[in-house]
């Protein structure tokens, strides 16, 4: 705990923090606890000025559909804005990250005293920062201008995480006295793909709500599915222009069957389905779908609100090497420390031209000319940006440390308080590894061909091409491997069994 | 003799009182001016290009995501 957080326990039997509190802290960051408590609600309904910061349009259109409030995309005129302002006593506005400066540039000076600005689901200034980071920079740089502000989430950045132009905040946090505990079942499988064709196949007495973080995941999904299956698909308009022959629909469209999330929908949005069922997708083999388990897996677990199932959650997973493995933690600090160098130097030496010298050649420059992954151009200077260097070492951590193995997720998963995972959850192998374990003499030590020997006809049972990335994937998480020397030769050697 | 005259961009915060802006248009700092006014279209073209969005462009000055950027003479 920081030393200046202040915890307050909600009493059981509450449900909303509308019963305890009529206006959010100012000054702070907030942490709801749980995910679905109503704190936006609280500030929608509080008798003063708001400005709401939300991560996505979707996130803006959900709440404009359920209550009374303006809602402010890149799509809004500068005249319907004047028009609301002008015609509303107490103004409610719910704006997209991004859609800050052109309040500011609107409303003028005075937004600063007579608005209540709150950063709502601000941990996604950490998690989008690399991609965003332009708004959420924004963001950053003048949210202390405003009289009142707040940052609000049920998943608090901590540690590394915490941006550092937010280290001073006091953290207010609400603990709920018997808060609902969510079921997980993890399932770490080689073909993720084929688990969901199977799972959604399963669905016929309840609906599934899906999150997976990858368009073309979810194409390549859909496309693997009989005509017949009832389903949409809601992304960011974006990813709408990809989705061709796909059915993308509206985060306000009614719910089918099967209903796919990309990450638009992760964070704040309500989804109400009394059968509803979610899964999340997490294949590392695909970098954006990587979630962090403490914040993603709580916020996700919150959208859908009036389920029967809202306490269940099925997690499928595969534990495979990403991109950041191969190094150790060493060799990657080494990588970080040499980066960290690079791009102070860069800033320093850049920063020290005359101006018109510096212009000139940053105008030329190119992100990928730095020499540094942590440094960004901003006002025609250089920075070396520590945000940056925290997100790519926070990054590491999450790969390495909770995706290595399915043991790690759990114990990640039960850090956070919030969730039942059953020890006998996490021994769940998908249909092949079960097969492939089942003719495996778990004592030997087998070669590569003698693997493949192994593995050839239970794959071919399942119409599975034989190749160097099948058979991998077939094994991966139940293989362990290593380099022997036999007869003088070196060779790679396979064990497969529950890890 | 032609005579070169060096123009140079001003950065203006975005929540400047637009009162402050009338008393610009008062004293002759936004003016109507051909150069001026082209140097301020290609300068938003440019933060455009960056991905920086421009909300108006009136006369010399133009209002962006990142604060009002105005063009003046340096002499």
């Amino acid at each position: 705990m920081k030393s200046d957080e202040k915890v307050i326990n909600i009493k059981k039997g509450t449900s909303y923090l509308s019963e305890v509190i009529k206006e959010l802290p100012s000054g702070c960051i907030l942490n709801k606890g749980i995910t679905g408590c109503g704190g936006t609600t609280v500030e929608i309904d509080s008798k003063r000025n708001s400005i709401i910061l939300v991560p996505t349009k979707n996130l803006v259109l959900n709440k404009v559909k359920q209550k009374n409030i303006f809602g402010v995309t890149g799509d809004v005129k500068e005249k319907e804005i004047l028009e609301y302002l002008e015609k509303t006593k107490i103004k409610k506005i719910i704006a997209t990250y991004d859609a800050l400066s052109k309040l500011i540039y609107i409303i003028g000076p005075k937004i600063y005293l007579d608005y209540f600005l709150l950063i709502d689901e601000y941990h996604i200034l950490f998690n989008s920062y690399s991609f965003r980071r332009r708004p959420i920079r924004y963001i950053l740089n003048n949210y202390a201008k405003f009289d009142k502000f707040c940052f609000m989430t049920a998943t608090p950045l901590k540690g590394k995480k915490l941006l550092e132009e937010l280290y001073h905040l006091p953290i207010i946090s609400y603990d709920w006295e018997g808060a609902n505990k969510v079921d997980i079942t993890i399932k770490d499988c080689a073909f993720i793909q084929k688990e969901l064709v199977q799972e959604i196949y399963k669905a016929k007495d309840y609906n599934l709500h899906i999150f997976v973080n990858s368009v073309n995941f979810i194409k390549r999904v859909v496309k693997q599915l009989d005509n017949g299956i009832d389903y949409r698909v809601i992304c960011s308009e974006k990813a709408a222009e990809t989705m061709t022959s796909i059915n993308v629909q509206s985060i306000n469209s009614e719910v089918r069957n099967i209903n796919f999330y990309t990450s638009t929908a992760f964070e704040g949005c309500d989804i109400y389905d009394e059968k509803g069922m979610s899964i999340i997708v997490s294949d590392s083999d695909i970098s954006t779908t990587i979630l962090d388990i403490t914040t993603l897996v709580i916020q996700i677990c919150g959208r859908l609100r009036n389920s029967i199932y809202k306490d269940k959650l099925l997690m499928l997973l595969n534990t495979r090497k990403h991109r950041y493995c191969g190094n150790s933690k060493e060799e990657f600090l080494e990588k970080v420390a040499e980066n960290k160098l690079l791009g102070s130097n860069t800033e320093k030496m850049f920063n020290e031209e005359d101006d018109w010298f510096r212009i000139k050649e940053l105008r030329a420059y190119t992100e990928s000319k730095f020499g540094s992954f942590y440094i960004i151009k901003e006002n025609e200077k250089l920075i070396f940006d520590n945000n940056l260097m925290n997100i790519d070492l926070e990054n590491y951590d999450i790969i390495n440390s909770i995706y290595e193995t399915n043991i790690s997720v759990l114990n990640e998963v039960v850090r956070t308080d919030k969730f039942n995972v059953e020890e006998s959850s996490i021994k769940k192998l998908d249909d092949i590894s079960i097969e492939i374990l089942k003719a495996t003499d778990i004592m030997k030590e087998y070669t590569y061909d003698e693997l493949v020997m192994l593995i050839t006809p239970i794959l071919e049972n399942r119409n599975i091409k034989i190749n160097i990335t099948t058979v991998g994937k077939a094994v991966s998480s139940i293989m362990s491997k290593k380099r022997k020397t036999t007869n003088g030769k070196k060779q790679m050697t396979y064990k497969l069994n529950l890890r | 003799m032609e005579t070169k005259r060096k123009v140079s961009i001003f950065g203006l915060e975005l929540s400047l009182d637009k009162k402050l802006l009338i008393e610009m248009v008062e004293r002759k700092i936004i003016v109507d001016d051909k150069i001026l006014n082209e140097v301020i279209i290609n300068y938003s073209k440019e933060l455009e290009a960056q991905g920086i969005e421009t909300f108006s462009i009136d006369r010399n000055i133009i209002a962006t995501e990142n604060g009002y950027k105005l063009a003046a003479y340096e002499d």
